[in-house]
């Protein structure tokens, strides 16, 4: 009995297989009494079988004998804490055991904390306009995190303070500015790590 | 599946090494570095242990770590390229901007090129290379490895539609370079 021609939108789904020969006898005799009748179907299935067959300019090669080897020298050459920290590291525990919800939403809350420092906190005193807006604190978390955090977006505004501005505020300018140009190392700066939002926020005003 | 066990490890290695090594042949066009990208994927195989995914298959699991590892290597080559050829040609001692890639176009006659282009591998290869990444890739696996679009599709992190799709692309555009080179057979006509 001839097969019933597929529509020609069926035969463009199952055309490629039908061309690498990976359809079943029944779908392989649908598409075949379809591009019989259908001169574009065939048309397109002819050139795809060129461009298949062209293809075939490409043997297969043999990798080099002594290519396992090759693998055991460069493993043995592997420094031992690249293998010793990365399997058994509990972050990665967490990670692959269904513990990733945990990880996204830590970083989640994160994020909020974040931002809540970060947007504007009403000052009484009169700072300069570029220091008004910004949260001396957070001001401390972002310089620990440097740059690239969501804040650079470049010029983004931000309850009036560009984003840019932020930058003002990060410890190495702080160190550079405020603390290591006055002749000091880093040991004798004039504030504790614990203090050094309130100190930034200071050094700010 | 503990590939940190050598003898788990040599077992992956002799069922996925052919495949592997020529993935890495066509999409780098180097035996000598698809050695290297073989031996790197191995590497990475190993020392990335945990990432691999239980339950999944280690052969689409290898077969991606060595794509991203040719594609990084293509890159870095073409950026050497090109910081190369651009380069001035200083030691003649020319100051007129002369770059080596200017030296390079001349340098070919016309008969060698056009010889070369005729001939039906170099065209072939010429047309693959001149592919997108992702279609290219799709082109590999699907014709030498055998893969079907949804293998294909775990590879490269698609969908087997999209596969699907970037397949007859890639076969499309192969058919016409290869048209255009009088290389395609008479029978079959351009359809689109």
């Amino acid at each position: 009995m001839r097969p019933k021609p597929f529509s020609c939108k069926r035969t463009q789904k199952l055309l490629d297989d039908h061309v690498d020969g990976l359809l079943r006898t029944a779908d392989s005799e649908g598409v075949r009494a379809h591009l019989e009748q259908c001169t574009p179907c065939d048309t397109e299935a002819a050139a795809l079988r060129a461009a298949t067959a062209s293809l075939s300019v490409w043997g297969d090669l043999e990798p080099p004998p002594d290519c396992f080897e090759g693998i055991l020298a460069r493993i043995e050459a592997l420094p031992p804490d690249l293998l010793e920290s990365a399997p058994h590291s509990p972050a990665l525990r967490l990670l692959r055991g269904g513990g990733r919800w945990v990880a996204t939403s830590s970083v989640a809350a994160a994020a909020v904390v974040f931002l809540a420092l970060s947007v504007t906190t009403p000052t009484e005193h009169d700072a300069p306009a570029r220091t008004r807006h910004t949260n001396p604190v957070a001001a401390g978390l972002l310089s620990s995190t440097g740059p690239g955090l969501g804040l650079r977006t470049n010029g983004l505004r931000t309850n009036g303070l560009r984003t840019g501005e932020v930058r003002a505020y990060r410890v190495d300018d702080f160190l550079r500015n405020d603390g290591l140009r006055r002749g000091r190392t880093r040991n004798e700066l004039p504030v504790s790590p614990a203090s050094f939002g309130d100190a930034l926020g200071a050094g700010a005003r | 599946m503990d590939l940190r066990d050598p003898t788990q490890l040599r077992k992956v290695y002799e069922a996925n090494k052919r495949g592997l090594y020529n993935l890495a042949v066509r999409l780098v066009g180097d035996r000598q570095w698809a050695e290297d990208i073989l031996q790197e994927t191995f590497v990475r195989a190993y020392t990335r242990a945990e990432t691999f995914k239980a339950g999944g298959k280690v052969s689409t699991w290898l077969y991606r770590i060595c794509m991203n590892l040719s594609y990084d290597h293509l890159r870095a080559r073409k950026y050497r390229a090109m910081a190369s050829l651009d380069a001035p040609v200083t030691s003649t001692g020319d100051s007129d901007g002369a770059t080596w890639s200017a030296t390079l176009a001349s340098s070919m006659p016309p008969a060698v090129a056009q010889v070369e282009q005729n001939d039906t591998e170099d065209c072939v290869r010429r047309l693959i290379d001149e592919l997108p990444e992702r279609e290219r890739t799709v082109v590999l696996l699907r014709q030498y490895h055998g893969m079907t679009f949804k293998e294909i599709a775990e590879v490269l992190g698609l969908t087997a539609r999209t596969v699907q799709n970037c397949l007859r692309r890639a076969k499309q555009k192969l058919f016409f370079g290869l048209k255009e080179a009088g290389l395609a057979p008479p029978q079959a006509e351009a359809p689109y």
